[in-house]
């Protein structure tokens, strides 16, 4: 009935006539120069070498295919609309129609023709990909990968747009028409609908993750195929109607009929496949409330502590077949529950080898203690069990938009998996709850369920024969396939990994390192040659150093490296900051750390060589250097920053916690600290421990963002109590962890401030290495603290916890003088500092020593807050509400800076600085510390002083709004809706925007507005109210501290001063400007016309408008 | 081929008609359709051709329905439009080829040489690499036909096909269409120039306002005219009142004035001779007298 001559004669003419087109042409030819451009900049030497598209071969024709399908997608638009108007323009169309020949062998063949054209452009891409692939050095090329990409991504994307575009042709008969739709809808696609409804608009697969890993292959086949199929139905539905809309007689009229039949058919196909894969997201999300629903109702109602944990486990093709012998104490509940994973079903439970009644319902397991035939604390149970693993019931405590969220790198997605069990290849971690725990996992409505057993794990895997088994403790192969883990210590969460894995490790001061690749993954041994025999060193130096800084000790006696597929995603946690990536003793890493820019070491030697003349390095110290790096990743715990460019051009940074810091190896795997009462102490206690992991990067990241990430924490605070921030759902994840961090050092710096730091350092240290690998209760902790220190934390708790207000601190100016003291020439640091509020709080002085090792009174070292390097020695002050306290600190050696950290309070700045320039000497001076109260608050300013800060209502800028909106939109400088913008050097803002520095003036916010310079016609005014009439010195603020580290930079402020005899034009120059006060003159004023104004006319690139002064004389 | 027409009907969304109660058979041979513009010639090729469903009536080609056979019909049908043009970046034989596979020639070798030799004698084999937008208007023209004549189709239909062409091109056009009509071939040409049908056509018929106004043989119509057609010698003066009394069918300038071709019944004391009708006379008098088509001034 159908012609497939007549199709393929329609097609092979349509094809030619394309492929002829100019316009196909050009766009082909720009295709594959950008291509051409892109694989030589990925691929080759000659461009920066991206790991994300080396390390993963199947990565490399998908990045190629996106590409090209984002540019084609468009095109075939153009060259698809054409369909009928360029026959009908050439007047060709009657010639064509009149020939025997159906309708849908015309359409059909002209969407052949059109496809085939775009087909054999991506299969052009493809071999040139390829070419790329195999000449890059050390890339493996994924062959199926090339055919798969180009049927997930570029097929289904064609022939969708194709068939929509003629089928919008042939309805609306107007090309116009139809290019402003379809156009219309493709820029909805990309810039609005993205990943948006779980991809279902995602048409050009550009969102939707179609990561390929090789070791377990695509994450979500049955997904990806699904949602391709949609576009693909669609796409053979608008075909088929196309047929039925053609404006050409049937030539067979039973086939006319037939064609909106087939076309109701393929677009019902298409919403079914759309509403599956909605409905596969939303019933995930339906499962996972109902599964809260659960925890919520049993949350707190048991109390079990699994002591021993022997797991029998057989990894079969079908899944996993699981023994599990307990050892409980059930602390008289009436119920034992336990969390399983619900796709594992339990066939059968036993205590003491006698069958045990017990509910299954979804992942809870519950036991009735009076169904037990030894109704005594002490139980045995064994569980028996099989299946595989339901991924909805991982990340309970996630909020779907964030675990539904596009799981990125660099531009292709990668689909998100939380476990895996294939024939060939498993990953469980507690998170899959693989084996039976006791109580449940997550719940909303209260934190009882927040608990940590520690327990004594024994494993026994048996596998595949060529499969290789990974898990915490002595490893020991009872035959090939079958083996035996025993963790030394007691641990709080046991993890497995199964998959065709290689060993490569050191041994060192009885610590074995290992990395576990997959088969065919040692991409690394050839290129660290130089380094292997010293590699163990280098490891072990970096765990002493990370052990130093930390003031805590790594207790296992090994550590391993374990490559994981991509697609295992982790998230942060309220309650915890290491991910599920970092499980005791080891750390997962995502296929040859793909991610991780220090993975590629071969691009990093390559980097390193460039620089390895002038810094004279050889070979051996460029791969020691590489391998460095490489370890810092675990070591640091904030990842690189995430720099963002706004639609201004304006960077921004975002803080990012590094997911692969190892720091839990040093707590979390080893102690607990539980409180019904304050749940968040243990996170808390971890902040704070982990704040002595000091990065110098949050100093100059705020100056991208405006304010700090501690900042932002405390305007939250100022808002609302820390109670009220944890349980609110709106509070911005990024923040929470400033949040509880900073909370973490008020209170631990409670301590700090009435014993000092190095005291607390060592009853902290003594404490938890009282408790390893136990749960201890904060009570006891207190307990230990009230009777120690007679430090009372029980009455500050609820205040902590549940207060709103802030404390606002107000320093005065320092006076730093040299004097004699005992034997040495002493360094005296005295100032004053008055609490606003009437809210107690607590501030942190760290001085900045430098120039090497020396002792010095109150060093501080270890946990605790901002700078806590040796060179650094640390205060806390604490101050009750509307306290003021005169202080006075001495010390040995120069200190050069002094830095506030005000923590929570009304500060802005929270951080302050205060370099300290050539210390005069005075003998009269006493050297002798002191910390006591005041009565004389600190003022900032004299009696006879007046001061207009650009805070106060007195101040105003002048600017006229020119943009136009075309402008304004492409050029929007302030997108992030924050009331303090960044200070950018390279590209000051055209209008007055308001900024944060510690060296600009202020009370509680230190803030100034600044402009690029122009034509003087944007003005910045202070209106100073002046209440006597008389003579007035006028001084002006020049804060420097924002501009010191490009020198000092040359021009002059244009400033006018109103006064009674007419106005003053005066020129400060900038460079010779004093850092504070500047004296601009004396003028005479009359009450309330005292007018200061500063124009934005300046050689200088950028001008700050912050405060002026009159003193009267 | 033999095509009857019956009751054919054609009326447009305002209610115009297009065509009207149309009858007509059109035997073997060339076949020329005449009439004014609007006279529904267009509307009747394109019904014939399967480009367009008639609001009623019925069409049989050689006993085939034509709305009911249409694959059986397009397969013997060759059309040439009006304004036939082809895509630019084919070329000429390229073209062809298209056509002759979509006319059903499905063997390469067959159809290459039926490409071949239809490209000679159209006269385009030297030309056949040539892309659409370097042929002349004529050689665009002959393309045309090439394509429509391809495969043998048994009934050609071709609109307007020599208006533009130069008298060179205009005569090889019609030698072309006359040696295709020997073939056994059934051709309708639709034109509003009378010299292509009188000097091809073996019968023809005459649509004016949708509805047949003669059938028969182009003889048959000239006879109508005869005795109604006058060669009148006319000074500048009676030159202007015979063009406002009388379809003027030409004038040459003379030493005395004109000498006009006039169609009327007498011509009133002026100073003429009748002369012998031909075709183009025989319309305009058909079209003035019979369908009172011009108006007096």
């Amino acid at each position: 009935m159908i012609s497939l001559h007549n199709i393929l004669t329609v097609a092979k003419y349509e094809n030619r006539t394309l492929f002829r087109s100019w316009f196909f042409r050009i766009f082909a030819g720009l295709a594959l120069l950008a291509l051409f451009g892109f694989n030589i900049g990925v691929l080759t030497d000659l461009g920066e070498s991206l790991w994300q598209v080396k390390a993963i071969p199947s990565a490399i024709p998908y990045t190629n295919l996106l590409i090209l399908n984002l540019a084609q997608a468009i095109i075939a638009v153009f060259l698809a609309s054409d369909f009928l108007k360029r026959d009908k323009k050439l007047d060709t169309t009657e010639v064509i129609y009149m020939r025997p020949m159906t309708n849908t062998e015309y359409v059909v063949g002209k969407t052949v023709g059109n496809l085939g054209v775009f087909v054999a452009l991506n299969i052009i891409v493809l071999v040139m990909t390829a070419i790329f692939n195999l000449i890059a050095d050390g890339v493996a090329v994924d062959w199926s990968a090339y055919i798969i990409y180009l049927l997930l991504i570029s097929i289904p994307t064609l022939i969708f747009i194709l068939g929509l575009s003629f089928f919008l042709m042939s309805l609306l008969r107007n090309q116009a028409l139809t290019f402003i739709l379809l156009l219309g809808y493709i820029a909805a696609t990309i810039f609005y609908l993205q990943h948006k409804f779980y991809y279902l608009f995602d048409y050009m697969a550009y969102n939707i993750p179609l990561f390929k890993s090789e070791m377990v292959g695509f994450g979500n086949l049955p997904v990806i195929v699904g949602h391709r199929s949609i576009y693909l139905f669609f796409g053979l539905g608008f075909i088929a109607l196309t047929i039925a809309l053609l404006p050409r007689l049937a030539q067979n009229s039973r086939l006319k009929q037939v064609s909106p039949i087939i076309a109701i058919m393929f677009i019902a196909l298409g919403v079914m496949g759309g509403y599956k894969h909605i409905s596969r997201i939303l019933d995930e999300g339906a499962k996972r409330d109902q599964y809260i629903e659960l925890n919520n109702k049993y949350a707190g109602k048991t109390s079990v502590d699994i002591l021993e944990h022997e797991i029998h486990l057989i990894h079969k093709n079908t899944g996993i077949e699981v023994t599990s012998g307990m050892l409980l104490r059930a602390n008289g509940s009436e119920q034992l529950i336990f969390t399983l994973n619900p796709k594992l079903v339990v066939s059968k439970i036993t205590n003491k080898g006698k069958d045990v009644k017990f509910n299954r319902e979804k992942h809870l397991i519950r036991i009735d203690r009076s169904d037990l035939s030894t109704p005594k604390d002490s139980l045995q149970l064994e569980i028996k069990y099989q299946g595989t693993i339901d991924e909805s019931l991982c990340y309970l405590d996630i909020e779907d938009e964030l675990r539904n969220s596009r799981f990125s790198n660099f531009m292709y997605s990668v689909d998100p998996r939380y476990a895996f069990v294939t024939p060939g290849y498993a990953l469980l971690t507690p998170e899959a709850s693989w084996y039976p725990t006791a109580g449940v996992t997550f719940s909303d409505t209260n934190t009882r369920w927040l608990k940590n057993d520690f327990t004594k794990f024994k494993l026994h895997v048996k596998t595949d024969d060529r499969l290789q088994a990974i898990s915490q403790g002595k490893r020991s192969s009872v035959s090939e396939g079958e083996y035996t883990f025993e963790p030394e210590k007691e641990l709080p969460q046991l993890s497995l990994a199964i998959g065709a894995y290689q060993e490569m490790f050191v041994e060192k001061d009885s610590i074995k390192f290992s990395i576990w690749h997959y088969e065919g993954h040692d991409y690394f041994s050839s290129l660290l040659t130089e380094v292997k025999d010293t590699i163990a060193d280098l490891a072990i130096d970096r765990l002493r150093d990370f052990e130093r800084q930390l003031n805590m000790e790594y207790s296992y006696p090994r550590f391993s490296i374990v490559e994981v597929p991509a697609q295992f995603r982790s998230f942060a946690r309220l309650w915890k900051s290491h991910q599920e990536i970092t499980q005791p003793e080891m750390v997962f890493l995502p296929e040859k750390g793909y991610n991780l820019r220090d993975a590629d070491f071969e691009g990093r030697l390559k980097r390193a060589e460039r620089y390895a003349k002038e810094r004279q390095m050889s070979e051996k110290d460029m791969q020691e250097q590489v391998v460095n790096n490489f370890v810092r990743n675990f070591t640091t715990n904030e990842a690189r920053p995430n720099f963002r460019r706004g639609r201004g051009g304006n960077y921004e940074v975002d803080e990012v916690l590094n997911p692969y810091f190892q720091f839990a190896q040093f707590y979390n795997f080893k102690n607990y600290m539980h409180s019904d009462d304050w749940p968040i102490i243990n996170r808390v206690l971890e902040a704070y421990l982990q704040s002595s992991v000091f990065s110098p990067r949050s100093m100059w990241m705020r100056n991208f963002s405006g304010l700090s990430e501690d900042e932002k924490a405390n305007l939250l605070l100022q808002e609302k109590s820390f109670a009220e921030l944890l349980g609110d759902k709106e509070t911005d994840s990024k923040i929470i962890d400033n949040i509880i961090s900073l909370k973490g050092k008020v209170l631990f710096s409670l301590i700090e401030a009435k014993v000092g730091a190095e005291d607390l350092v060592e009853f902290i240290k003594d404490f938890l290495d009282r408790n390893r690998f136990c749960q201890v209760e904060f009570s006891d902790f207190e307990k230990e603290v009230k009777d120690k220190f007679d430090v009372d934390l029980d009455s500050f708790m609820n205040l902590w916890f549940n207060e709103s207000r802030l404390p606002a601190f107000l320093f005065s100016e320092i006076e730093t003088t040299k004097t004699d003291k005992e034997d040495y020439e002493a360094t005296v640091v005295r100032f004053k500092v008055t609490n606003t509020e009437d809210v107690s709080g607590i501030a942190k002085v760290t001085f900045r020593v430098g120039g090497g090792p020396g002792g010095g009174r109150g060093r501080g070292r270890g946990f605790g807050g901002g700078p806590s390097t040796e060179d650094n020695i640390e205060k806390a002050i604490y101050l009750e509400g509307n306290e003021t306290r005169e202080i006075c600190y001495v010390f040995e050696e120069n200190p050069r800076a002094m830095v506030v950290n005000t923590m929570t309070s009304k500060n802005i700045p929270s951080l302050i600085v205060r370099p300290f320039a050539k210390i005069e000497r005075d003998d009269k001076i006493v050297a002798e510390e002191y910390d006591r109260i005041s009565d004389e608050a600190v003022t900032l300013h004299e009696k006879n002083e007046i001061i207009v800060d650009n805070e106060d209502p007195e101040f105003r800028v002048i600017q006229e709004e020119t943009k136009s909106l075309l402008k304004e939109w492409l050029l929007k400088e302030d997108e992030n809706g924050q009331k303090y913008a960044g200070f950018n050097q390279w590209r000051p803002p055209s209008n007055w925007k308001l900024t944060t520095n510690s060296s600009f003036y202020g009370t509680l916010v230190r803030s100034a507005y600044y402009i690029k310079s122009g034509d003087g016609n944007k003005k910045a005014q202070w209106h100073v109210p002046v209440k006597e009439s008389g003579y007035y010195d006028v001084f002006y603020y020049v804060g420097k501290g924002q501009s010191r580290w490009r020198g000092n930079p040359k021009g002059e402020l244009q400033l006018s001063i109103n006064h009674d005899d007419g106005t003053e034009e005066q020129t400060l120059s900038y460079e010779k400007a004093e850092d504070g006060w500047n004296h601009l003159g004396s003028f005479y004023f009359s009450p309330d016309t005292a007018l200061i104004e500063l124009s934005n006319k300046s050689e200088l690139r950028s001008i700050v408008a912050d405060a002026v002064k009159l003193v009267k004389q | 081929m033999r095509i009857k027409i019956e009751n054919l009907n054609q009326v447009y969304k305002n209610g115009n008609h297009a065509l009207k109660d149309l009858n007509l058979e059109i035997p073997d041979g060339m076949f020329g359709l005449l009439g004014p513009n609007g006279a529904g010639k267009s509307s009747l090729m394109r019904i014939l051709v399967t480009l367009m469903k008639p609001s009623s009536g019925k069409i049989t080609m050689d006993g085939l329905d034509l709305f009911k056979n249409r694959k059986e019909i397009r397969s013997m049908l060759g059309y040439l439009p009006q304004d036939f043009r082809f895509f630019a970046s084919l070329k000429t034989s390229e073209f062809l080829d298209y056509a002759a596979r979509l006319a059903g020639m499905k063997r390469s070798k067959q159809r290459n040489e039926a490409v071949d030799k239809m490209l000679e004698e159209v006269g385009l084999f030297e030309v056949r690499d040539r892309k659409a937008n370097k042929l002349s208007g004529g050689m665009k023209r002959r393309l045309g036909i090439a394509q429509a004549l391809i495969n043998d189709p048994k009934l050609i239909i071709v609109d307007e096909p020599t208006t533009g062409l130069d008298p060179e091109e205009r005569i090889r056009f019609r030698n072309l269409l006359s040696t295709v009509s020997a073939k056994d071939a059934t051709i309708i040409l639709s034109t509003h120039i009378v010299g292509d049908i009188s000097s091809t056509c073996e019968n023809m018929a005459l649509l004016n306002q949708g509805q047949l106004a003669f059938t028969g043989s182009p003889e048959d119509l000239i006879k109508k005219a005869e005795g109604n057609v006058w060669q009148i010698k006319a000074t500048e003066k009676e030159y202007l009142e015979i063009n406002d009394k009388y379809p003027v069918i030409s004038t040459v300038p003379a030493d005395y004035g004109w000498e006009i071709q006039v169609v009327a019944e007498d011509i009133d004391g002026y100073y003429g001779e009748k002369i012998a009708p031909n075709l183009e006379h025989a319309y305009v008098h058909f079209m003035e007298n019979s369908l009172n088509q011009w108006t007096q001034g």
